[in-house]
């Protein structure tokens, strides 16, 4: 253990296995009026900074443009509605692939457009060295349920699985080049956020799964490893039946072990915290939301006592730093993983209640 | 013989298969409520099963809905002429600001393939559009879905609306959504909770 280490040594440390000086924290994102609140009107950027976030993340700009009133239209071809709290949402009955005619007119967006990396290459020049750099891309999932519908989709799934495979695969061919990207602009580490599963169970029986997405995921991950990338898979929801595929095709990290799926970090940390990293999961449904500031730090003293031994653990909210958390209560939580999160860990200070 | 296969072809999701099997049935003088319950809702019911058992899941469930809608769409007419009312009326959408419909439309599916009538308003519906649906259609039921944190607080609004104006006590409430839970329905008094869109079947049922 080094006690020393920087944010990014912190984070790589993690996913190498290794017992860092502190439990690292970052979230995959923190809502604008968040970032807004705790920084009196600053930037994401600045609230890295002002909190001591361990991971930056990065990613691919695609132009949007606004038609009528209330849809946005992408790059992609993907139509979306803009609702009243929530970012923008693909309209079904508008999705731009519902055929092999769509599909053989249809064309992903050029993966090398100059503009796609300038965010990313500012927030990296004033961080690299220092945090980790996360890259943020789609995996197998979303891109095909905005491409196809959402319910076509999973029907498709059944009904014309290979319309599925082969718009997977043109997304996944996408991806790589903006990985390849990323990897010269030294990156580290990638995560996807593609949700694949419902409180229930995964959206698509394992063998589904397998026969249709699995290919496709283990030839991601194998480029992102090629490209010397980490990899960190996040989904909302029982991953459960999936799980095991996921960690096999060589997965370096899990999230957000998710308390609505009914998934324990116990048992996510007892089978599979040898293999792979594990991040989560105070709960931002109601805990992060409603507070009191003392259930936050009990939670997060749960979740450390539990999933910090050993290292290999990020401690984080169950899901985003969605809008609907209390500012002060997301900064209570990032101060109490720095307060009980130092290695090595006061065990009978962390299973005390506050 | 036909009841049989119109139930193996919704299990199968096989809509062709299932409107030519109704037609069959109907040809064959068999009564529009016996095939409603004895294969349509019971083939639903069994879906319902499959899906909670882990045999079936969302793709299959589509399809199975997709094909009792269809025999569904040519049975109505024959059980409007015989009388046969519906296991209850329910009125159903995502609360305002929500564009989510998938669970909507699951729970929506489910509860028309239970024999419950369906008013669907879609999502991103506001309270007053909840209240104007409840006192236009007289519903048994009212489903609130929300896949969102931020958003859920909106179906304590509605009721809050709804109690004041004066139909809250005309209509059972049921709530649902990734972020609901049993504690959060009972402390918006919701009068029911389902985790799943199976499992609302067996609340609404419990409601009328």
């Amino acid at each position: 253990m080094n006690s020393e280490m920087t944010s990014r040594e912190r984070v790589l440390a993690v996913l190498k296995g290794q017992i860092p000086d502190r439990v690292p924290h970052f979230e995959w994102e923190i809502n604008s009026p968040v970032v807004t609140a705790l920084t009196n009107g600053g930037t994401y950027e600045d609230l890295i900074e002002l909190l001591d976030i361990d991971a930056v993340v990065v990613g691919a700009e695609y132009h949007k443009e606004l038609i009528g009133n209330n849809l946005i239209l992408n790059e992609w071809g993907v139509t979306s509605a803009k609702g009243a709290v929530e970012r923008p949402l693909p309209v079904d009955a508008l999705a731009p692939i519902r055929s092999w005619q769509d599909f053989e007119k249809w064309s992903a967006p050029d993966p090398l457009a100059p503009f796609r990396f300038e965010t990313a290459k500012r927030r990296i020049k004033r961080f690299k060295g220092q945090r980790a750099i996360i890259l943020y891309v789609r995996d197998v999932w979303s891109h095909p349920r905005d491409l196809m519908g959402y319910m076509e989709l999973l029907i498709a799934c059944l009904e014309q699985p290979d319309l599925v495979s082969a718009v997977v695969e043109r997304c996944i061919d996408h991806t790589l080049i903006i990985i390849e990207r990323f990897a010269e602009l030294e990156a580290e580490v990638v995560f996807t956020g593609d949700d694949i599963a419902d409180n229930h169970s995964t959206l698509i029986s394992p063998k589904l799964w397998e026969a249709l997405f699995m290919p496709h995921f283990r030839r991601l991950v194998k480029a992102l490893h090629d490209f010397g990338f980490y990899y960190w898979k996040h989904s909302d929801g029982n991953i459960m039946p999936v799980l095991d595929m996921l960690v096999d095709a060589g997965i370096d990290g899990i999230d957000p072990i998710d308390p609505l799926g009914n998934m324990d970090l116990a048992t996510i940390k007892e089978t599979y915290g040898d293999n792979i990293a594990i991040k989560g999961n105070v709960d931002c449904v109601d805990v992060l939301v409603n507070g009191p500031k003392e259930a936050v730090i009990q939670a997060v003293k749960e979740c450390i006592s539990i999933a910090g031994p050993g290292g290999g653990y990020v401690c984080s909210s169950s899901n985003t730093i969605h809008s609907g958390v209390k500012p002060d209560l997301y900064k209570t939580m990032v101060e109490a993983i720095h307060t009980y999160g130092t290695y090595p860990l006061d065990m009978e200070r962390l299973i005390t209640s506050i | 013989m036909t009841l049989d296969k119109i139930y193996k072809s919704v299990l199968e999701g096989d809509a062709p298969g299932t409107e030519a099997n109704v037609k069959s049935s109907l040809d064959e003088g068999v009564e529009a409520g016996k095939i409603l319950n004895e294969s349509l809702i019971a083939a639903m019911h069994e879906v319902g099963n499959r899906f909670e058992n882990g045999e079936y899941y969302v793709p299959e469930m589509l399809i199975a809905a997709r094909a009792m809608q269809t025999g569904l769409v040519l049975l109505k007419p024959h059980l409007v002429e015989a009388g046969i009312e519906s296991a209850g009326k329910v009125v159903i959408g995502t609360v305002k600001g929500d564009l989510h419909d998938i669970g909507k439309n699951l729970v929506a599916m489910m509860l028309e393939g239970a024999g419950f009538e369906i008013i669907d308003l879609g999502t991103d519906v506001s309270p007053d559009q909840f209240i104007a649906a409840v006192q236009e259609h007289k519903p048994h039921i009212m489903g609130m879905s929300a896949l969102l944190t931020t958003t859920m607080q909106g179906m304590k609004s509605t009721i809050e609306v709804l109690e004041e104006a004066g139909v809250r006590d005309s209509v059972k409430i049921i709530v649902g959504g990734a972020p609901v839970t049993d504690d959060f329905a009972k402390e918006i008094s919701a009068d029911g909770y389902a985790p799943d869109a199976s499992r609302a079947v067996a609340v609404a049922k419990s409601l009328v």
